[in-house]
């Protein structure tokens, strides 16, 4: 007895030793795909398995597994549509699933993790992933994907599980060669059965590999040869627990019928580390909601004729692996989420990115100067470089003797700005519009999230100089918006084929301006609201500070302004 | 005699529908419109503006006819507006006459090269510089030739002792697709000063 706990002190000391250096070591996890590993997408009754596996080793019951996903507080939704498996070359595995979070952004995403080592640990880990702005906005125009991200990333520690059951349960891809092999004399044991051929594997299942001690995948030919025995294509090898099983499934040549190995005794202990003011285990500040802590869980068995990790094991543990790195996690990739119209409008002043500034503050020169009688304005273009990056220009336009200006649609431009001269209309008109609608059609694809139209003018009540930006949030309800103008009786007799129709328009919005006190910024949305655009306002110089116009529900309200944060 | 008492009712009810049709001053016009209603010049604020004006400056003219239109119809409504046509001449050189438009045209009257019948006044937006009682006339400026609109506002002034107008061209920009000819109008715009003839 004596012997006995000091072998299973010494062995726990080890262990908690083990599973420190391990916390350590996946601190510095990189959670990329990684060369020498293999990802697949499960789908159906193996996703829906797998995250059975994941309920179980949080805790949680497997009711809590609805339609959209396992329900966990404080974790969201972890959804099972697609779950990616990443092997690497020793047979570590590891299961990601995608989070439906509340507090997920455009630029945040979080994936729930499932790590299975065959050393017998199981890890669960809830990684918290933030973009970088520009990848994010990369990512979600499409323009780059999940495997090239950029950003960081941090994750805390849901459950450790450690049960030498788990252990090494032949969980290569490949599944250990036990099942045509020569079968095993009984099962378990370090002399179990004849050599299992390698190739009689079959594919990894994820459940039946891990939770039944490895079934048809255990210890092939676990009795001689052990390198043969477990090692199978994809490691895994004999190291585990469970070499016994090997021969159960062997019987096909061997007749062998061993049988699952047992041992003589199992002993759980489980510990539950608190969220004590940050997260114990990744030094996080936060504790990320209501007690979230981790659970420590270790099953030692003893006995009996398996094998432990510490048990002499003549063939040493992953000796059928091919190397390669314990590590990978694989990152999920987070549904697209289209940038704001917001967000667009903030990067119009970047100067990395849109840098319209100079461009606007030319604008509002000419705004207020004394000889301010016509319009001048410039047109932006969005460029992919030959080394596929994006550059944005601007070019200024002007015109000779007061004359108009024209902007360019198609090809590569995605709007551009205006200046409203003296004794006109200082905001938007319907052509603006329509003008937005063709900036917007005649756009590439992958420009016409960027479309944007400006104007700068005076308002001569105040004599404060604004800037506003239209963009488009819906472009069928804002061509279907224009056309119910176009076509309106009233403008029928109106050539449509020259500019007498748009000219009657303007002339009518004109004095529609002319009945609103002074606030056209209120008469433009109750004329275009429901045009399927959105209207913002510059609130500083540097045109990266916006705030979104909207009508207030009582109509007798000012109009709502909400920065763009 | 019968008769007569028969029509006399439906003739009453004609009467009394075609009265409902809404007349209102051009003041009161806020850009939306009701079939058949009679925006009209009630207090005859477009009449000091018709007339034949002339700019010069040395080979460079222009000269502008004004008439006023009563009840013209635009398919939809009725309205009393001025019209107008021009002749450019730059450099000696002819570059557009309609003046002839005024008189053989088969076309709506509000589709004239010049037409507004908007009253603008002190205190109006787009009336700036205006001074108590002054009118400007809102309205717009359609080169069919080379397809700009602009909007323009027609006011009153003198030059010395001669009655003139102050004519505000601003021609409106235009969205162009990439590789299309845009052509810029005949008449650069800003302000014209033009005598009455």
């Amino acid at each position: 007895m004596k012997n006995q706990l000091k072998k299973h002190g010494t062995f726990f000391v080890l262990l908690l030793t083990f599973i420190l250096s391990s916390c350590e070591k996946d601190l510095y996890e990189v959670p990329l795909q990684q060369q020498n590993k293999k990802f697949t997408y499960l789908k159906g009754k193996e996703a829906l398995d797998v995250t059975s596996l994941l309920a179980e080793k949080m805790g949680v019951s497997s009711d809590n597994i609805k339609n959209r996903g396992l329900e966990v507080i404080d974790y969201g939704t972890i959804k099972y549509d697609v779950v990616m498996k990443v092997v690497d070359s020793l047979g570590n595995k590891t299961f990601t699933f995608n989070v439906d979070h509340s507090q997920a952004t455009d630029k945040k995403f979080y994936n729930m993790v499932l790590q299975q080592k065959i050393d017998g640990l199981t890890m669960v880990k809830f990684y918290e992933y933030n973009m970088t702005p520009e990848f994010a906005e990369k990512y979600n125009s499409g323009e780059k994907k999940i495997k090239d991200f950029e950003g960081t990333y941090d994750y805390r520690l849901v459950s450790y599980v450690y049960d030498t059951r788990d252990g090494n349960s032949g969980d290569g891809e490949y599944g250990g060669g036990g099942g045509s092999g020569d079968g095993g004399y009984s099962g378990g044991g370090t002399n179990d059965g004849n050599t299992g051929s390698p190739t009689g594997g079959t594919p990894y299942d994820p459940m039946s590999g891990n939770t039944s001690s490895g079934v048809g995948s255990i210890g092939s030919g676990g009795g001689s040869p052990c390198p043969q025995g477990g090692g199978g294509i994809g490691g895994g090898s004999g190291s585990g627990p469970g070499s016994g099983a090997g021969g159960g499934t062997g019987s096909s040549t061997g007749g062998g019928s061993g049988g699952t190995g047992s041992y003589s005794s199992c002993t759980t202990t489980t510990i539950t580390v608190l969220c004590n003011g940050g997260d114990n285990h990744t030094g996080q500040s936060s504790c990320h909601g209501t007690n979230h802590g981790y659970i420590i869980q270790i099953t030692i068995c003893s006995g009996g004729s398996n094998r432990g990790v510490n048990d002499a094991d003549p063939c040493g543990s992953g000796s059928g692996g091919a190397g390669g790195n314990s590590s990978g996690v694989g990152i999920l990739e987070p549904p697209i989420v289209p940038p704001t119209p917001c967000d667009q409008v903030k990067k119009l002043g970047e100067p990395t990115k849109n840098n319209i500034k100079p461009n606007v503050d030319l604008l509002k020169q000419k705004v207020n100067s004394t000889n301010n009688k016509k319009e001048i304005g410039f047109e932006s273009q969005k460029n992919t470089n030959f080394d596929d990056t994006i550059s944005y220009t601007n070019t200024d336009v002007s015109s000779p003797n007061q004359f108009n200006i024209s902007l360019n649609t198609g090809g590569p431009y995605i709007g551009g700005g205006h200046s409203h001269p003296d004794r006109s209309v200082p905001m938007f008109s319907f052509g603006d519009l329509k003008f937005l609608s063709n900036a917007y059609n005649d756009a590439s694809s992958s420009r016409k999230e960027d479309v944007f139209y400006i104007v700068v003018c005076k308002n001569p009540n105040t004599g404060i100089v604004n800037t506003y930006c239209i963009r488009v949030d819906d472009i069928a309800i804002l061509d279907t918006s224009i056309d119910s103008v176009w076509t309106d009786p009233l403008y029928a007799s109106f050539s449509e084929f020259n500019t007498d129709r748009i000219d009657k328009i303007h002339f009518d919005q004109a004095t529609t301006y002319s009945k609103c006190n002074g606030d056209f910024e209120k008469s433009f949305l109750q004329q275009f609201s429901t045009f399927g655009i959105s209207l913002f306002e510059a609130t500083d110089n540097t045109m990266t500070k916006w705030s979104k116009i909207e009508l207030d529900a009582n109509p007798n309200n000012p109009v709502i302004k909400t920065p763009c944060n | 005699m019968k008769n007569i008492f028969k029509i006399l009712p439906i003739l009453l009810i004609s009467f009394g529908c075609r009265a409902q049709n809404p007349v209102i001053d051009l003041k009161q016009y806020d850009g939306h419109s009701i079939p058949d209603m009679y925006i009209k010049d009630m207090y005859n604020v477009l009449d000091p503006f018709v007339g034949t004006y002339l700019y010069t400056n040395g080979n460079t003219s222009l000269k502008i006819v004004l008439e006023k239109r009563t009840q013209a119809y635009d398919g939809y409504k009725y309205e009393d507006l001025l019209v107008g046509e021009y002749r450019y001449v730059e450099n000696g050189v002819e570059k557009v006459n309609t003046l002839n438009d005024l008189y053989n045209w088969s076309d709506i009257e509000q589709v004239h090269s010049l037409h507004g019948n908007f009253p603008l006044e002190m205190g109006d937006y787009l009336c700036q510089g205006c001074v108590a009682n002054e009118k400007r006339i809102l309205g717009g400026f359609v080169d069919h030739f080379t397809n700009n609109h602009a909007q323009i506002t027609i006011s009153k002034t003198t030059v010395g002792t001669q009655q003139a107008i102050n004519l505000f061209i601003y021609w409106q920009s235009k969205g162009v697709t990439v590789g299309t000819t845009f052509t810029y109008p005949y008449i650069p715009g800003g302000d014209w000063v033009l005598i009455k003839q």
